[in-house]
C-alpha cells in the first residue's frame, strides 16, 4: 500500500513542462479513441485498408515495435553478465521502454482486429480451451458432436437457425403423429445443416446409382432436405426422372469406410434410424 | 468433394465471379473494401515463339556470360492491374485466363494459424468458417498462398431484393462487419446434390466438380485421363482444386 502512495506521487509529480506534454499526449489519446470508435461502427474500411492489402499501418507499427522491445531487453545482458557500467545506467529504462513497447504492440494488434467486442473468443477459460469444450475438438468439433454429447460443451449454444414449419415439433403440437423415423428434420437440435450428423456429410453425387436414373433414392424419407408431409417426388414406376436432390453413393464400400459415413454415425447416436440399406450393405 | 478447371477452356467471361457474388451473398459496395469476390480470374500474357530471336541472347556482350537465344517471351505473367480487366470481347487474342478461388487444401495452413479455431475442413472436403466466432483478426488471410480470404471491412452492402435466401450456416449466409469469408464450393447447393454456381454458369464448361471417392465422378475421371496440376504443390497444401488441360 505504501509503495503504491509513492508509486502514484511520483508518477504524478513534475512541473509545467511535464503537464503539458501529458496533456498533449492525453489529447493524442482522445483522438485515438475517437477513430478507434469510427473504427467499430464503419468498420476498418476507414483505415483504407482492402481484402488485398489487411495489413495496414498497424501491422507495420507491430513489427517495429516489437523490434525496439527486442532491442531494449538486449541491453540487460552486457549490463548483468559483462558488468557493463554504461549499460547499468540504462538498463532500467531500457525495461521500461520494452514493456511499454510491448503494451503498444497488443494494443495495435487489438485495434487490427476485425470484432474486438469477440475478443474473449481467444481467452482461454471462456471461449477456446475451455474446459466445457471438447479438447482437442474446439468449438468446431464440438458443433459436429451430436445432441446429446454436445449439450453442456458449448457456453454459448447455438440458436435455432434454419428452423422451418411443419418440423417434428409442429406436427406433435399439432396433434399428429410422425409415424416415420426417417423424416426427422434435420435442423430440429438448432444445428445447422452441414453440422447435424450423418445427414449433411454426405457429398452430393449426380451421377450416382444405376437406380437413381428409375428414382430410386433410398428409404423413403431418405432426403433429409424435404418435409415429412411433402409428397415423394418418386412416386409411380413411371417417375423416369429423379429428383435433383435424389443421390446415393455408387460404391458403398467407399461410403462404409468413411469416418463420417452416415451409417456409422447412426449407430453411434440412436436418434437416427440406421440409414438406408443400399449404402450401407458393409 | 473435388474440383476441377479446364485452363484451356476458359474464355475469361467472368460469368463465374458473378453468380458467385449472387448465389453467396457477398458484400457489392462501390469501394474498393466494400466489392467482395470470391473467384479472381487473373489474365495472363500469353507467351510467343520468336524465330528471328534464336540467335540473340538477351544478354550484354563482355560480360563473360554466353547465353543462347531465346525464343520465346516469357508467358504466364500477371501484370499490374490484370486481377480487374475489363475486356469488350473475351477471349483476348493475347492472353490467358487463369481462375482462382479458395483451394480447399487438405491441410490447409489457414486452419493451422486460427487462433479461436473458427476455421476448419469439413469432413467431405470444403474449409470453411463459423462467421460467428471468427474475432476477424485476418491471420488466416496471411496464411492463405492462394489469395482465397475476404475480409469485410465494413457492414457488407447487400440489397434486400439481391440476396439469396436459400442460405446455409457455414456458407453463404450474409455475413456481418469483420469477419472473414472465402469459397465454400456452395455448399447449401451441394449437400444438396446440386452443382456450384460458377460451374453450372460456366458457359464452355471449363469447371468439374464432384466427388472425389466415387471412382465413376466428373472430377476422378478428369484426374484419371487428363494432365493435372494443383497450384504451389511444393507447399505441400494439397489442394483439392486442380487444373487440368485437353
Amino acid at each position: 500500500m505504501r509503495f503504491a502512495t509513492d508509486y502514484v506521487r511520483y508518477v504524478i509529480k513534475g512541473g509545467p513542462k511535464f503537464y503539458a506534454w501529458m496533456g498533449a499526449l492525453s489529447l493524442l489519446i482522445l483522438g485515438m479513441l475517437y477513430v478507434f470508435y469510427l473504427q467499430n461502427t464503419d468498420g476498418l474500411i476507414v483505415t483504407g485498408m482492402t481484402s488485398q492489402i489487411h495489413d495496414g499501418l498497424y501491422l507495420a507499427n507491430l513489427v517495429f515495435l516489437v523490434g525496439v522491445a527486442a532491442g531494449a531487453v538486449t541491453i540487460v545482458f552486457p549490463a548483468y553478465v559483462y558488468h557493463h557500467e554504461g549499460m547499468h545506467k540504462v538498463t532500467v529504462l531500457g525495461e521500461m521502454l520494452a514493456i511499454s513497447a510491448v503494451i503498444m504492440v497488443m494494443f495495435f494488434v487489438f485495434a487490427h482486429m476485425g470484432r474486438p467486442d469477440r475478443l474473449w473468443h481467444m481467452v482461454p477459460p471462456f471461449g477456446i480451451y475451455s474446459f466445457s469444450l471438447d479438447a482437442g475438438l474446439g468449438r468446431a468439433g464440438a458443433q459436429r458432436l451430436p445432441h446429446p454429447q454436445r449439450r453442456g460443451r458449448l457456453l454459448v449454444p447455438l440458436q435455432p437457425i434454419h428452423r422451418q414449419a411443419g418440423e417434428p415439433e409442429d406436427l406433435h403440437a399439432a396433434g399428429l403423429r410422425v409415424d416415420r423415423v426417417g423424416a426427422v428434420h434435420p435442423h430440429r437440435h438448432g444445428l445447422p445443416a452441414g453440422h447435424q450428423p450423418g445427414a449433411a456429410d454426405v457429398v452430393p453425387q449426380h451421377d450416382a446409382h444405376p437406380l437413381h436414373r428409375h428414382g430410386v433414392c433410398g428409404r423413403a424419407g431418405a432426403d433429409h432436405h424435404r418435409l415429412p408431409h411433402h409428397p415423394q417426388a418418386t412416386r409411380g414406376s413411371g417417375s423416369r426422372t429423379a429428383p435433383s436432390s435424389c443421390w446415393r453413393p455408387s460404391s458403398p464400400g467407399a461410403w462404409a469406410s468413411r469416418s463420417s459415413s452416415p451409417c456409422r454415425r447412426s449407430s453411434s447416436s440412436s436418434m437416427r434410424a440406421p440409414s438406408t440399406p443400399m449404402a450401407c450393405t458393409t | 468433394m473435388g474440383y476441377a478447371l479446364n485452363i484451356r477452356k476458359c474464355i475469361g467471361c467472368r460469368r463465374c465471379v458473378k453468380a458467385c457474388v449472387e448465389e453467396n451473398n457477398q458484400s457489392r459496395g462501390e469501394r474498393p473494401g466494400e466489392r467482395i469476390e470470391w473467384i479472381q480470374v487473373l489474365r495472363m500474357e500469353r507467351g510467343k515463339f520468336d524465330a528471328d530471336k534464336v540467335n540473340q541472347g538477351g544478354y550484354p556482350e563482355g560480360l563473360g556470360i554466353q547465353v543462347g537465344g531465346n525464343s520465346y517471351t516469357p508467358a504466364g505473367q500477371v501484370l499490374e492491374g490484370q486481377y480487374f480487366y475489363e475486356p469488350e470481347k473475351v477471349p483476348e487474342a493475347d492472353a490467358t485466363y487463369m481462375p482462382i478461388a479458395c483451394m480447399q487444401c487438405e491441410k490447409p495452413p489457414c486452419v493451422k494459424v486460427c487462433p479461436v479455431r473458427t476455421t476448419y475442413r469439413e469432413a467431405d472436403g470444403p474449409v470453411v468458417i463459423d462467421y460467428n466466432w471468427c474475432i476477424g483478426c485476418k491471420m488466416c488471410m496471411n496464411a492463405c498462398p492462394y489469395w482465397a480470404r475476404r475480409f469485410n471491412l465494413t457492414t457488407p452492402v447487400l440489397p434486400k431484393k439481391d440476396m439469396n435466401p436459400v442460405t446455409h450456416y457455414l456458407g453463404n449466409r450474409p455475413r456481418m462487419r469483420g469477419v472473414v469469408e472465402k469459397c465454400h464450393w456452395c455448399l447449401q447447393r451441394t449437400r444438396h446434390g446440386r452443382y456450384p454456381a460458377c460451374v453450372e454458369v460456366c458457359p464452355v464448361g471449363a469447371r468439374k466438380f464432384g466427388n472425389l471417392l466415387d471412382p465413376e465422378s466428373e472430377v476422378s475421371m478428369v484426374l484419371k485421363r487428363k494432365n493435372v496440376f494443383r497450384l504451389k504443390a511444393e507447399l505441400n497444401t494439397f489442394p483439392k482444386f486442380f487444373y487440368f488441360y485437353d
